[in-house]
């Protein structure tokens, strides 16, 4: 069963065709890693699948509903199992750290605030805060923003998780170490996700599927091994030399 | 289409039909034997085209039309009409822009009144708009009563009549200075503040995940500034009012000799109910459109005003002149209507 399905999508600014017939699905627990070039529009397309932008041409149905269309209760009660990591955190500034993880709790539960507590603390120990629960966004660094913003998503165990650039920013153990954290938490939660990166070493040894944007469509879709031995010279230049070495087997193949 | 006369031909057909039999184009034929039709063929495709293209059979055929036409090889006056179309295209972005100005305010007061509203965003917004401003009004009415105390006096022993120095002073202030000054005190203080952390919000995607986690950005956003300063604006005025008055004492009574009694007492047999309504009642609607604005011109800072610091910097500017201009229109219509 699909999740996630986008339908020959559009989309421009002011005229930059950003877009130009996007087609993809991902299927119920499912995670597919999202590729391209910077400013192809892999940020935009997230956007597109939890509603915050509208396609021009096209269709965006997630969990069977249209999110183009959908509005009040019926876009509340998708996104309320829907888990979002912005490229730049988009932490409240006027909260600290603890404040921003329990606020999705606090406002959309009705747990007892012993129970957030301990649900929050759990969180950040997991993404390896604890110890900054209050500092304010402007105090810490921004990895530390971003492992901020990832325990915020994925505190409300959501079903279908969207991660724009998890692990930029960060050096290369903390990286391994959130990449391995969103790893364990599928294995928990069995979400859908879509993760966003250009990290592709470490995080095609924890995706299903790779899709690859260039151009406004979707330039190449299939397994890492799949795409490791590719010989489009484009997803060649992508995946080819960043690649070699490590992760799956089917990789080590003609050049 | 193979070869450059008959692109020449498309370009401006009913120059051509015209002036055909003495032209020679690039290949060196005339354009209508170009290509493998015959020339009649050619003649009638041409006149048929000429017919069929938009501008010629928008276009009234009058003389006029054919000097211009011929005049000049370029199609018709492009510039014009690119004028008349940018300015179209412009006044109906503004029509637009109110519109979406329109429905935001609508929708504020609309979740203002359906219930769940944010008790401590709006104790927050209380402290912020109404107490931290208090210092601030305190000054600002003080010396605005003090000078009212000076003015007035000056001019009203012009006529002998210093006694009504304290109506004249009560009633300015109350109808008039009071509401609309400590609006425009609010909108510099609070209100581009409003808009900054709103725009800043909006840079930074924070209404963006504050949508994605199922809230309302109006509720936590929008509505408690606007509750806040509809009853701080009030407050506040009624403050300002206070100290001005006894600003003007100060001066008028204390410095210039008019009397307490005269001051106080001829203030209490001339200012009315109905005049200390007109004020709150202003205030009241300058609250809302102090909100109204500031919180509009966050909301969208990036989609208006650009990205970035600068797109946050430029609606903040635009929401402090376009609520004091508002502010300064609206006492107009109101006092004409309470008049
Ligand atoms: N709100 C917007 N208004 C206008 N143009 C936009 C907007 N958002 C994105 N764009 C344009 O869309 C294109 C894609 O942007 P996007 O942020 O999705 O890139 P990206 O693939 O995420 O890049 P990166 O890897 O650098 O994050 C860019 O060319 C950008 O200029
Ligand atoms: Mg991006």
């Amino acid at each position: 069963m699909s999740m996630i399905k986008i339908e020959n999508l559009y989309r421009s600014f002011d005229g930059n065709e950003v877009f130009r017939g996007i087609s993809l699905e991902v299927m119920k627990g499912e995670v597919l890693a999202l590729i391209g070039r910077s400013g192809c529009g892999k940020s935009v397309l997230l956007k597109h699948v939890a509603g915050l932008m509208k396609p021009e041409k096209g269709r965006v149905v997630v969990n069977g509903r249209e999110m183009d269309v959908a509005k009040g209760r019926s876009l509340t009660a998708l996104r309320d199992r829907l888990g979002f990591l912005f490229q730049g955190g988009a932490l409240f500034d006027s909260m600290n750290v603890f404040e921003n993880v329990a606020f999705p709790l606090k406002e959309k539960t009705k747990l007892s605030d012993r129970r957030i507590q301990a649900r929050v603390l759990e969180e950040l120990d997991n993404v390896g805060l604890s110890g900054s629960e209050y500092k304010y966004p402007s105090q810490i660094s921004g990895g530390m923003v971003k492992r901020a913003a990832l325990a915020r998503a994925l505190v409300g165990d959501p079903e279908i998780m969207l991660f724009d650039e998890p692990t930029t920013g960060l050096d290369p153990v903390t990286g391994h170490d959130i990449i391995k954290l969103i790893d364990s938490c599928h294995w928990r939660l069995h979400f859908t996700g879509i993760i966003v990166t250009h990290e592709i070493s470490t995080v095609f040894t924890i995706v299903d599927r790779v899709a690859m944007l260039h151009e406004g469509v979707v330039w190449a879709d299939g397994t890492p091994s799949e795409l490791f031995s590719s010989k489009d010279p484009i997803v060649r230049a992508f995946v080819g030399e960043s690649g070699s070495g490590e992760g799956e087997g089917g990789m080590h193949e003609k050049v | 289409m193979k070869c450059a006369c008959d692109r020449y031909i498309f370009k401006s057909d009913t120059h051509t039909i015209i002036s055909m039999r003495y032209l020679k184009t690039e290949c060196g034929k005339s354009p209508g034997i170009c290509g493998d039709s015959d020339p009649i063929t050619a003649y009638i495709s041409l006149l048929s085209r000429f017919f069929l293209t938009s501008r010629a059979c928008s276009a009234k055929l009058t003389p006029m039309f054919f000097i211009k036409r011929f005049s000049t090889t370029q199609p018709l006056n492009h510039s014009a009409i690119s004028a008349i179309r940018r300015s179209g295209a412009f006044t109906l972005e503004y029509v637009r822009r109110m519109g979406i100005m329109g429905l935001f305010l609508v929708k504020a007061v609309l979740f203002m009144v359906i219930p769940p509203i944010k008790f401590n965003r709006f104790l927050k917004q209380i402290r912020f708009i109404g107490l931290q401003s208090v210092v601030l009004i305190l000054l600002t009415g003080g010396f605005t009563g003090m000078v009212l105390g000076f003015q007035g006096f000056y001019s009203l022993s012009k006529f002998g009549s210093d006694a009504f120095l304290g109506p004249m002073v009560g009633l300015a202030l109350i109808k008039e200075l009071g509401p609309v000054l400590s609006a425009l005190m609010v909108t510099g203080r609070a209100g581009s503040a409003i808009t900054a952390e709103i725009g800043i919000m909006r840079m930074s995607e924070q209404i963006d995940a504050l949508e994605l986690m199922g809230l309302n950005p109006y509720r936590y956003l929008v509505v408690p500034n606007l509750l806040a300063a509809m009853i701080c604006l009030p407050l506040l005025t009624a403050i300002f009012d206070v100290v001005g008055i006894f600003g003007g004492y100060l001066i008028g009574g204390k410095l210039l000799g008019v009397g307490a009694g005269t001051y106080f007492g001829e203030m209490a047999s001339y200012v009315e109910m109905q005049d200390i309504m007109e004020g709150f009642y202003k205030s009241l609607s300058f609250g809302v459109i102090i909100t109204w604005v500031c919180c509009f011109k966050g909301y969208y800072a990036g989609i208006f005003t650009g990205f970035g610091s600068e797109g946050v910097s430029k609606a903040t500017t635009q929401a402090v002149v376009l609520s004091s201009v508002l502010i300064l229109v609206w006492d107009y219509f109101m006092t004409s209507i309470l008049f």
